[in-house]
């Protein structure tokens, strides 16, 4: 904790001597990124904490993944199973199965599992990444109990341009992009491209030999390669047709963990994602029509032990829906959704299919310019069968023009995953999981005429009903209605933005207090109950602070991570970290088009680390990245 | 001065935060104190690709539980999987089966002597004579030969299958393979495969009784496409090795019967089947009732102790929490319970 202070201290220095350098003021030119996008995920939101990357995040992340992304860049807590390893979310003391990822309004959760794994998603495929916090199936759809990462993006009408950027880090990383735009105003097409490889041969001591000596991890090796297409037509002044398709390869070889000496297992991941969006707009009505088509592999292999398996998952996806404005203060969102599901895996008895039909409505209500509501409601039909009714109860009200309050209220469920349905000793008996949630949301802001400043404070509370378990339950290892998990928490941001002329600096503290307990029992001798989940941090935060002048800029982000226990009755745990980040970059005007170049230090305090036990992160590394565009 | 306020109020909830965080308790871990005497050795498998493997120690006379003993003695992490031990003299061989390695320590002390590596998958250990000893291979088939002057592996004996547990008898080794249905006989002169016995499904542990007969509990498995093959607990003749009693049992859980042990006199066998058996050798029926019924236990370690007879039950609960270690005297009358490390997999009781 000392470490932690001794930063704070500096950062208060820097933050003072900056401070007499700089005042007094001028004009205000830049603001947080807080455009409207028009999904409905967005506008029929109301009471939601929704947090978009900002573009200075979004210039620096360009050669991450989500995972890494979100791991510095928001209050979702990734388990990272290791340097480029899989990793998954918890929103707000869930687990990884209750996290919506939608990518242009299309559910990229995984069937079979449940989960997306975000080290596969790169980052610099999207031009807008949001983090919606809180569950609300009845807008989101099944599964986003504890919230939802929003990709998205954007059309190109009347952009052209060329960008080539190559990264290279650290444990023999090496990425290369390259991005080409072609807009007229009536259509546009764009493609990137992404290929890296890695070896991520990090150092780690090692724990389980005498003297701890320090080794290079062996077997760790990636090999990725990404293709993102679009294109877009207008085809009269009202109606909008994009097109986009996404491919992903990925390659890994898997580490042993720390005390294992070989480890020869590997995993392919491939995935080809189709969709299709049609847009209608006219002055008082929107149609919005979707496609999409997802075909997923993943093939994992261990030679050692000949546990291998190979699933092939399959997904159709299409959605219509109407946004109508019946009056000023009132607008109304309605649609259908069909889902299917098809699966193969070599762990099952026979192939299996999961059809899920929804129809949902949304209303929003302006009842005066303080005070806001929406409402959704939800119901979805899975294999002809209703499942649980869902709704969500948001509101905004205004007390002044410095002071606001959000406040929603959301019943939510997650379906059983494929996996929990049919594997071999699955069980068809299961039940939905469901949550219930609430939450409190507190803002103060002021804007001047050169300074941004706000205060967020968040409080939640979430109960969720059968929550599933693997557990060797009555004598066989099935999943289970087990558990009743009770989550509670604060979150509490800050940001405070001061602009003068091209020079502007900003500070941004971010929160996070949750408590995760099981409240049930459900087997003799247990002592889980009033016990925190494992591997779910208590405590978290994220400072940035973050200078740009002109095309240059300086940003400092540190995150800290509390003790996440790893056994159930908390008698064992990881230990908490703190990590500091440091980003630079410029970027050189030429005659036709420009230079960046940019520098990271990750982890510069060389923090040995692990998210999950026994697998070890990264300690100081660096990332060197060009780029010019034409 | 509004900046100064607002890095006030940063700091102020930064400490109020961090206040909030403070190092979990856990159970205090001390540098164990071995009785001169013997105790029992508990062993903690962890769970896999945690390495959080543990030896707890605990001592009779004091009924003191010393957790994590082979860390606070060494100051060195133990690995991943303790499957299982054994000894020879003052040195205890411990076989940490996803670290591919037996640790060497003095069994008095705990202090580790050396590491014998160069394993896939290292389940069973046993000794046979002053300096050689067979190690089952679970993947990669086969029992790797020891040599215990020189801690190095001199010969591997191929066999197929997931090799088990091990016991030398007679100048024999016998092999289990739990995915077979089979026992190898080793030549342990020649080590060289002189025969293999036929039982039932799954062979995961044996023993020798008091009249010298070999003892071999089989698991039986879940079919594929539906359906089960029992287990099964053979009476083998050592001489010849034939079988000379065989009594199904239906499996009542998804790993079947498992962890067989004896009383001290060896003529009373216990194992886990979801709930604990008892079988006396000199009758001829198995009961189908329980000598201890689980109630949603785990129960994943089983032995009894070889000076009062007691039986040592582990129940691995959730199998993500301290095990419940429960004493039991002969008629199933509960006589103490505590605390152990994950996924307790064993007892081994240690005598001088």
């Amino acid at each position: 904790m000392k470490q932690v202070l001794a930063l704070v201290g500096l950062f208060w220095l820097c933050c003072v001597q900056l401070k007499a350098q700089i005042l007094p003021a001028d004009t205000i030119k830049h603001l947080p990124d807080f455009t409207a996008r028009g999904h409905r995920f967005e506008s029929f939101n109301t009471g939601a904490k929704m947090v978009q990357t900002d573009s200075l995040v979004k210039l620096i992340s360009v050669h991450d993944n989500i995972a890494q992304l979100l791991s510095y860049n928001s209050q979702v807590f990734v388990r990272a199973y290791g340097h480029n390893q899989i990793a998954t979310s918890s929103f707000r003391g869930a687990g990884a199965q209750h996290t919506a990822v939608l990518w242009n309004g299309i559910n990229l959760q995984n069937s079979l599992l449940g989960q997306t794994d975000l080290s596969l998603l790169p980052a610099g495929f999207m031009d807008d990444i949001g983090v919606y916090y809180g569950g609300n199936s009845a807008l989101y759809g099944a599964g986003a109990i504890g919230g939802a990462v929003m990709l998205n993006n954007s059309s190109a009408f009347n952009k052209k341009g060329a960008n080539y950027q190559i990264g290279v880090g650290s444990f023999g990383m090496i990425q290369h992009r390259l991005a080409l735009t072609y807009g007229t105003n009536k259509s546009y097409i764009k493609a990137r491209f992404y290929h890296q490889s890695a070896q991520n041969n990090i150092e780690y001591h090692n724990y389980t030999l005498a003297e701890k000596p320090l080794q290079k991890l062996v077997h760790a090796e990636q090999r990725s390669n990404g293709l993102m297409l679009e294109t877009g037509y207008k085809i009269n002044t009202k109606q909008e047709i994009n097109l986009r398709y996404w491919y992903g390869y990925t390659d890994r070889d898997i580490p042993p963990t720390i005390g294992m000496s070989v480890n020869n297992s590997y995993q392919i991941d491939e995935a080809n994602r189709l969709g299709i969006e049609w847009k209608r707009t006219a002055s008082k009505s929107r149609w919005i029509g979707r496609a999409a088509f997802v075909n997923e592999y993943l093939n994992y292999n261990d030679p050692t032990t000949y546990n291998s398996g190979i699933s092939k998952s399959k997904t159709l996806i299409s959605e219509l829906e109407n946004t109508t404005q019946i009056n000023p203060n009132t607008a109304i969102n309605f649609g259908v959704n069909y889902t299917g599901n098809f699966l193969q895996s070599s762990g099952y008895i026979k192939n299996v299919t999961r059809n899920s039909l929804a129809a949902f409505v949304s209303l929003n209500n302006n009842w005066s310019k303080k005070f806001k509501t929406t409402v959704n409601l939800r119901q979805d039909f899975v294999d002809a069968e209703f499942k649980p009714f869902t709704a969500g109860a948001g509101a905004d009200y205004k007390f002044s023009k410095y002071i606001s309050m959000i406040a929603q209220l959301n019943k939510s469920f997650r379906m059983p995953t494929l996996n929990d349905l049919y594997w071999v000793t699955g069980n068809l008996n299961l039940l939905p999981e469901q949550g219930y949630s609430q939450e409190l949301g507190l803002t103060a802001k002021s804007t001047t005429e050169h300074a941004y400043f706000s205060i967020q404070l968040n409080g939640f509370n979430r109960q969720i009903n059968n929550w599933i378990l693997w557990q060797p339950y009555g004598g066989t290892w099935t999943p289970q209605n087990l558990l009743q998990v009770w989550s509670r928490g604060v979150e509490w941001n800050t940001r405070y933005t001061y602009c003068y002329k091209k020079f502007m600096w900003s500070a941004r503290g971010d929160f996070n207090y949750i408590l995760s307990t099981n409240q049930k029992a459900n087997v003799q001798n247990d002592a889980t109950v009033g016990k925190q989940l494992i591997y779910i941090p208590r405590l978290t935060y994220q400072t940035w602070l973050t200078f740009t002048y002109s095309n240059a800029y300086l940003a400092f982000n540190q995150t800290y991570t509390g003790y996440r226990f790893t056994s159930s009755d908390n008698s064992s745990f990881v230990d908490d970290y703190l990590l500091v980040n440091m980003f630079m970059g410029k970027s050189f005007k030429l005659k036709k088009g420009q230079v960046d170049i940019k520098f990271l230090i990750n982890n510069i305090l060389n923090q040995e680390y692990q998210v999950l036990p026994s697998r070890p992160m990264p300690m100081r590394n660096f990332l060197f990245s060009l780029g010019v565009t034409i | 001065m509004k900046l100064k306020k607002y890095f006030l109020l940063y700091l102020i909830l930064l400490v109020v935060f961090n206040a909030c965080e403070t190092t979990p308790t856990i159970t205090p871990e001390y540098p164990p104190i071995l009785n001169p005497k013997g105790g029992l050795f508990i062993l903690n498998e962890g769970n896999f690709q945690f390495s959080n493997a543990t030896l707890d120690y605990y001592d009779f006379e004091t009924q003191k539980l010393s957790t994590n003993a082979f860390e606070t003695t060494n100051n060195r992490k133990l690995g991943d999987i303790l499957q299982s031990i054994t000894h020879y003299g003052d040195k205890g061989y411990l076989v940490v089966n996803n670290s591919q390695k037996i640790e060497v320590i003095n069994i008095n002390n705990l202090s580790s002597i050396s590491t014998i590596s160069g394993f896939v998958s290292p389940r069973y250990m046993v000794i046979n004579g002053k300096q050689t000893a067979y190690v089952s291979e679970y993947y990669n088939g086969g029992v790797k030969v020891v040599d215990l002057n020189t801690n190095q592996i001199t010969q591997t004996i191929p066999l197929s299958g997931n090799c088990d547990e091990l016991l030398v008898h007679n100048n024999k080794l016998y092999v289990t393979v739990s995915n077979k249905k089979m026992v190898y006989v080793i030549n342990t002169q020649s080590n060289v495969v002189m025969d293999s016995i036929d039982v039932a499904y799954g062979p995961n542990s044996l023993l020798i009784d008091k009249n010298n007969h070999l003892w071999v509990l089989c698991s039986g498995r879940v079919i594929n496409g539906g359906g089960f093959e029992n287990g099964a607990l053979q009476k083998i003749n050592t001489e010849a090795d034939t079988v000379l009693q065989m009594f199904y049992i239906t499996r009542q859980s998804d790993h079947g019967p498992i962890k067989l042990c004896c009383n001290a006199k060896k003529d009373v066998l216990y194992w886990i089947n979801k709930s604990i058996y008892k079988y006396e050798i000199d009758k001829n029926i198995v009961s189908s009732t329980p000598w201890l019924t689980s109630f949603n236990n785990n129960f994943w370690a089983l032995n009894c102790d070889s000076l009062t007879n007691e039986v040592y039950v582990g129940d691995a609960i959730d199998f993500v929490q301290r095990s419940t270690i429960n004493r039991y005297d002969e008629t199933a009358t509960l006589r103490g319970t505590f605390k152990a490390g994950i996924i307790t997999g064993d007892f081994y009781f240690y005598y001088k």
